[in-house]
């Protein structure tokens, strides 16, 4: 026979987990219908296409990448560009993804929070994405 | 399954309930995911052949592929191919293709006296499909400078 408050204890639980799931869902239908998750998916396909284009060329060259991005947080790693949403962060369930094709150009990683616009510049053989001011 | 601390809501006789339960809502989210995809996914569509255009503009136009660099001056001649620059050595440094599911690249050439100089990228696979297009471009080599036709072979990723 179970007690009451095992019994309690096992419907919070359920709960918890009702609610959370619940949460995904809904978050997700939501950045999914309103074009949120794809909007984030289109810009780090422009951006990492942007640093593919700088690796192309020789010499220093600065891009301007005039977007508003105040609700996005875009995040360069090795080999690829993430965009997520500013409030939720990294564990954000429809963030952009795309990589861009390596070289002897490094790309500095950097984390770039709700900026106005970005500024992707090509200094020595380095490319650094920063926010626009 | 009991055990002193009560664990009784936990028994294995609700094992099967979770399992059955984790797969429902697996495939449940996977086709939640699957129904909305298409929507608006338009606005995410890179055009045909543009990334393979961007991603090609290294091999003739940086000095970290295949452009000629005056070491004197420094300048980079875009176009205008190293013919010593022009092997498989080089092309894996200036395109890695270590992590990253892109697109493969063959590419040929050749100059008077020369025959054909052929190299590709380390994920080419001669099994696969593949496009072929070309481009009028220069070579140096010897000090000499020929005009020729880079043969490029694509295998989409």
């Amino acid at each position: 026979m179970k007690k009451k408050g095992q019994l309690m204890f096992k419907a919070l639980f359920v709960v918890i987990i009702a609610a959370f799931i619940v949460f995904f869902f809904i978050q997700v239908g939501k950045t999914y219908g309103n074009g949120e998750a794809y909007s984030k998916l289109a810009i780090a396909k422009d951006i990492a296409l942007t640093i593919n284009t700088l690796s192309s060329y020789p010499g220093d060259i600065s891009v301007k990448y005039p977007a508003d991005l105040k609700k996005y947080t875009i995040k360069t790693h090795p080999n690829k560009i993430t965009v997520s949403d500013s409030n939720i962060g990294r564990i954000d369930p429809t963030r952009g993804e795309y990589k861009f094709v390596m070289s002897n150009i490094k790309v500095i990683e950097s984390e770039v929070k709700a900026p106005e616009g970005l500024l992707i510049t090509k200094t020595d053989n380095n490319i650094k994405i920063s926010s626009l001011r | 399954m009991k055990s002193k601390r009560g664990t009784e809501n936990w028994s294995m006789d609700t094992f099967p309930f979770w399992m059955i339960f984790a797969i429902i809502l697996a495939f449940t989210a996977i086709f939640f995911i699957w129904v909305i995809a298409p929507f608006a996914v338009k606005i995410a569509i890179i055009p045909e052949g543009v990334e393979t255009h961007i991603i090609s503009q290294r091999f003739w136009n940086s000095p970290d592929c295949f452009a000629y660099k005056d070491e004197t001056s420094g300048r980079v001649y875009q176009k205008l191919l190293d013919y010593n620059k022009f092997t498989e050595d080089q092309i894996k440094t200036c395109y890695k293709t270590d992590d990253v599911n892109i697109q493969a690249f063959r590419l040929s050439f050749s100059i008077p006296g020369q025959g054909e100089k052929r190299i590709q990228t380390t994920n080419w696979r001669d099994s696969y499909l593949m496009e072929r297009t070309s481009k009028e471009i220069f070579v140096r080599y010897n000090n000499q400078v020929y005009k020729t036709k880079l043969s490029i072979e694509i295998q989409n990723a």
